[in-house]
């Protein structure tokens, strides 16, 4: 959270009173953050408005009520014991803790709280920063860290990740029986150690290369290559490898499998070609065997199983023919390459076209076959559906570093990864879960069958723009308009820049919909009962003053007409009945102005308020006490209705004199300080306090704290300073000072004022 | 000098009452008519039907809130005939509203003065009335 202001800004003889000043800073940024003042009591006696959109709580609800009341019942010890730190001093100079609180609707959430305490006082400030969404994406980030685990303890493959120096970072299960090392002596090795000698300068001159230039051409291919055991014996195997960033750190990982078994039996064929026809036949991957042009002459039954179609459909067929347009050509160089005889073998993965307008991914291996004499007699190739492998490796490589970038910043997500069938590749997030299966069960299905019909209908041309290359986002309502979201698809590349697929993240915004709706609503509730209430206040006082008038003037004339001519007790009524009706005038009175004070009929100009402030200060102390001593420090000019803002001076500056013992000389200190966009002003005097649990209280219409003999008033002034203060767009409040008296503070927009 | 007229257009009898105390208070010798809505100030002033030997007053005290034709209809009116406007007309209201002060302005008043709610205010106010427009002020000739 972020660290409060330091206190050494402001004179030190006032470090509390700094603090109450950061309190009063943050509030008038119109913090997002839970700020409230307790005592010792625990009872909270203020509050700022962000426990409103946090929790429901209004200031009201919550003034007097013990925070105790409002924590999560398991939270409740831990946070006594820490009291007991803080209030012992034990908790450090910053205590912080995290803790849960009920909002209105009985649902908690998560906050994390700084605490300062005023020992002379027992005061105790809270400051707390809403924590639930991060408390909820650490564990969506255990969960995907466990799913993680389970997937790579379950794979057939070796699945090995180092970082950019090439230590070893993970090793699964696997890993130790393919190579014979335990992870605790693989973890930290490099990966040199896991290949011969003789591989060594290549890969590091390779990496070097990737490290500098990003071309990386093992990355997202496969190749074969011998690694080495433990006890430095030798195996072939195949190897697919990734790259992927975490914290900005470059991160690879393969998954190699051990296809010792694949190469002894590609060489029993090629030694016993008379025997090829029936391990042709019976092989359970997929075999061709192909003229060295590429027409294809024989297919074996797997293959044709893999493709869906007989075999009198395949052969006679080139082999380009059965794959994907976009990568028909199976390599030219690499297969002249092969019959010139520079190379053995070739690997390649390609997208397959199968039956019904399907697509598989498979691994090709292509192997040349000699006549004894040397020359080229035919292609043997064998074909592995890999669609499934490819697609677990994608989503490992995923499910490490993406996800966890991802969504440990985007609670309440969903992202899809599709390919260019919209097939879904990943799904990760809650909402695929609330459809009713797991999540992982439903990738490799098309879109079409996982999502509600209507939503794919709805997200259809979306996914295909992807597809097509563009990036788009937009917010989306589900079609029973109950929900809200945040929808942003986008293409996926490879490492060469093809799009292979798409990418849909959505985010449920509709709780921040909802609030926003919520709040126009009743800000629009507000102003037209505002205005109702101003417009009778308004009509009221002007129909009371008229009989009224009547009432106190001819109680004057017969005072001053039959005084000292009817018996005394005659007397005495008239004087209470003159009294009273002149008490009535004086609130009618101050109702008109206050609800003038509403009434916005003022255009805003430019107010220089130090001049009016002196102004009034002066008007003040020479008709309260021309003794007192009202110092105006620098103040801005703003924005605003200059007689509005007379009157929030003049109530200000006045209570200021008026509350202050008889027997001392009022001071008064008007100050402003620019905090962030809003100018806070304050205005201190050295009166008689105010006991914080009136704080509120104080601003509301005819609220009085003391009886009209011990100070006159009829208590309205506040209530209209409130008024012009919100009417300008800021908020007032009051706070005793520590050292005695009461400072009001109140906040002004600081608009740009035209010169 | 000769006896001043002052023509009061009031409803309420109240008020009407709290004048004459005031004038009487202040021993002015003023003569006051009172008349309690507009139509009828129309017709005093016009000496019609129950008027027609009404005398043309020094001065109009003229009430906003009146029964049947209202204050700023009445002010319209006198304004609005060559026979009448050259009257002083004084607004003597208890709206204090900025958009009556200006409407009646726009009317061509010579005055407005919101009625004091207490009674000294009041009772001065009626006196300086009569000082300034009575006794200071240059009137149009009869």
């Amino acid at each position: 959270m972020t660290p409060p202001p330091s206190a050494a800004t402001k004179s030190p003889p006032t470090v509390s009173l700094a603090g109450g000043e950061t309190l009063a800073a943050r509030l008038s940024t119109k913090t997002h953050d839970l700020l409230a003042a307790a005592g010792a009591d625990r009872r909270l006696t203020w509050t700022n408005p962000a426990w409103q959109p946090l929790l429901g709580w209004t200031a009201a609800d919550l003034g007097g009520t013990s925070y105790h009341q409002l924590l999560h019942p398991d939270d409740l010890e831990r946070v006594k014991a820490f009291e007991r730190d803080v209030l012992d001093g034990r908790a450090g100079d910053r205590p912080e803790i995290e803790l849960r609180l009920r909002g209105r609707d009985g649902a908690f959430r998560w906050f994390s709280f700084g605490v300062s305490h005023s020992p002379a006082d027992g005061l105790v400030f809270l400051s707390g920063k809403d924590i639930t969404a991060r408390k909820r994406s650490e564990q969506e980030l255990l969960a995907a860290e466990e799913r993680f685990r389970a997937v790579t303890g379950s794979t057939r493959d070796a699945i090995v990740s180092a970082d950019a120096g090439g230590q070893i970072i993970f090793w699964n299960a696997r890993a130790e029986e393919v190579f014979g090392r335990p992870a605790s002596e693989a973890l930290g090795m490099s990966l040199t150690d896991l290949m011969p000698e003789r591989y060594r300068d290549a890969h590091r001159a390779g990496v070097a290369r990737f490290l500098a230039t990003g071309d990386g051409r093992l990355m997202g291919s496969t190749a074969e290559l011998e690694g080495m055991r433990a006890d430095g014996s030798e195996f072939p195997l195949e190897l697919s490898l990734s790259s992927w960033t975490q914290n900005g750190e470059l991160r690879f990982t393969g998954a190699l499998r051990d296809v010792s078994n694949r190469v002894s039996d590609r060489r029993a064929l090629r030694e016993a070609e008379e025997r090829f026809a029936g391990a042709f036949e019976g092989a359970a991957v997929g075999l061709m065997l192909a003229a060295p042009d590429g027409t294809l002459l024989r297919v074996n039954h797997a293959l044709c199983e893999l493709t869906g179609r007989p075999g009198n459909a395949l052969t006679g067929r080139s082999l380009d023919e059965l794959l994907h347009p976009d990568e028909r050509c199976v390599d030219d160089d690499a297969l002249r390459a092969m019959l010139a005889g520079q190379t053995q073998r070739l690997a390649i993965e390609r997208r397959l076209l199968v039956a019904d307008d399907g697509v598989k991914v498979v691994r090709i291996n292509l192997s040349l076959i000699r006549s004894t004499d040397g020359e080229p007699l035919h292609f043997v190739g064998q074909i592995e559906d890999i669609t499934e492998r490819r697609g677990m490796v994608e989503a490992l490589t995923l499910s490490e570093a993406r996800y966890e970038g991802l969504m440990a910043h985007l609670p309440d997500s969903t992202m899809h990864l599709f390919d260019d069938e919209l097939r879904l590749l990943v799904s990760v997030g809650d909402r695929l879960r609330a459809h009713g299966d797991e999540a992982q069960a439903l990738e490799g299905r098309r879109l079409e069958e996982v999502l509600p019909p209507e939503s794919f209908e709805r997200m259809a041309g979306h996914y295909h723009a992807a597809l097509a290359g563009e990036s788009r986002s937009f917010d989306l309502d589900s079609s029973d308009g109950t929900a809200t979201y945040w929808v942003q698809t986008a293409p996926l590349r490879d490492d060469g820049g093809r799009i292979i697929g798409g990418m849909a993240l959505s985010r449920d915004i509709t709780a921040r919909r909802d609030a926003e709706r919520a709040l126009e609503d009743r800000a629009r509730e507000l102003e037209r009962s505002n205005a109702e209430l101003e417009e009778f206040a308004y009509v009221a006082s002007h129909d009371l003053s008229e009989p009224l008038r009547m009432v106190s003037s001819y109680l004057q004339l017969l005072r001053r007409r039959y005084h000292g001519e009817l018996d005394a007790d005659a007397d005495e009524f008239i004087d209470f009945a003159v009294d009273g009706a002149a008490r009535m005038r004086d609130l009618i009175d101050d109702l008109l102005t206050y609800s003038r004070a509403g009434r916005g009929d003022d255009a805003l100009e430019p107010v220089d308020t130090r001049a009016l402030a002196e102004r009034i200060a002066d008007g003040v102390a020479r008709v309260e006490h021309p003794e007192a001593r009202v110092t105006v420090g620098p103040l801005p000019t703003v924005l605003g209705d200059e007689q509005g803002l007379g009157q929030l001076f003049q109530n200000l500056i006045g209570n200021a004199v008026k509350f202050v013992p008889t027997d001392r000389v009022p001071e008064i200190e008007v100050s402003s300080e620019r905090v962030g966009n809003v100018w806070s002003f304050a205005v201190a005097d050295n009166g008689i306090g105010l006991d914080p649990a009136y704080a509120d209280r104080i601003f509301r219409m005819f609220q009085r704290l003391h009886t009209r003999d011990q100070y006159p008033g009829t208590g309205i002034g506040l209530a209209i300073a409130k008024k012009v203060v919100e009417r300008h767009g800021g908020t007032i409040w009051a706070e005793p000072r520590p050292e005695g008296g009461t400072r009001f503070h109140f906040t002004l927009p600081a608009t740009q004022v035209p010169a | 000098m000769t006896e001043r007229r002052i023509l009061l257009v009031e409803d309420n009898a109240g008020d009407v009452r709290l004048t004459r105390e005031a004038l009487r208070e202040a021993d002015l010798a003023v003569q006051l008519v009172a008349v309690p809505d507009g139509e009828q100030a129309l017709a005093f002033l016009r000496k019609e039907g129950a008027h027609h030997d009404a005398r043309r007053p020094d001065l109009i005290l003229l009430d906003l809130n009146l029964p049947r034709k209202n204050g700023l209809e009445v002010l319209e009116e006198i304004k609005g005939d060559p026979e009448l406007r050259r009257t002083p007309v004084l607004m003597l209201t208890t709206s204090s509203s900025a958009r009556d002060v200006s409407a009646c302005y726009d009317r061509g008043v010579n005055c407005y003065v919101v009625k004091p709610l207490d009674l000294d205010d009041f009772t001065g106010l009626v006196q300086e009335i009569n000082r300034f427009w009575l006794e200071v002020a240059r009137l149009p000739p009869h």
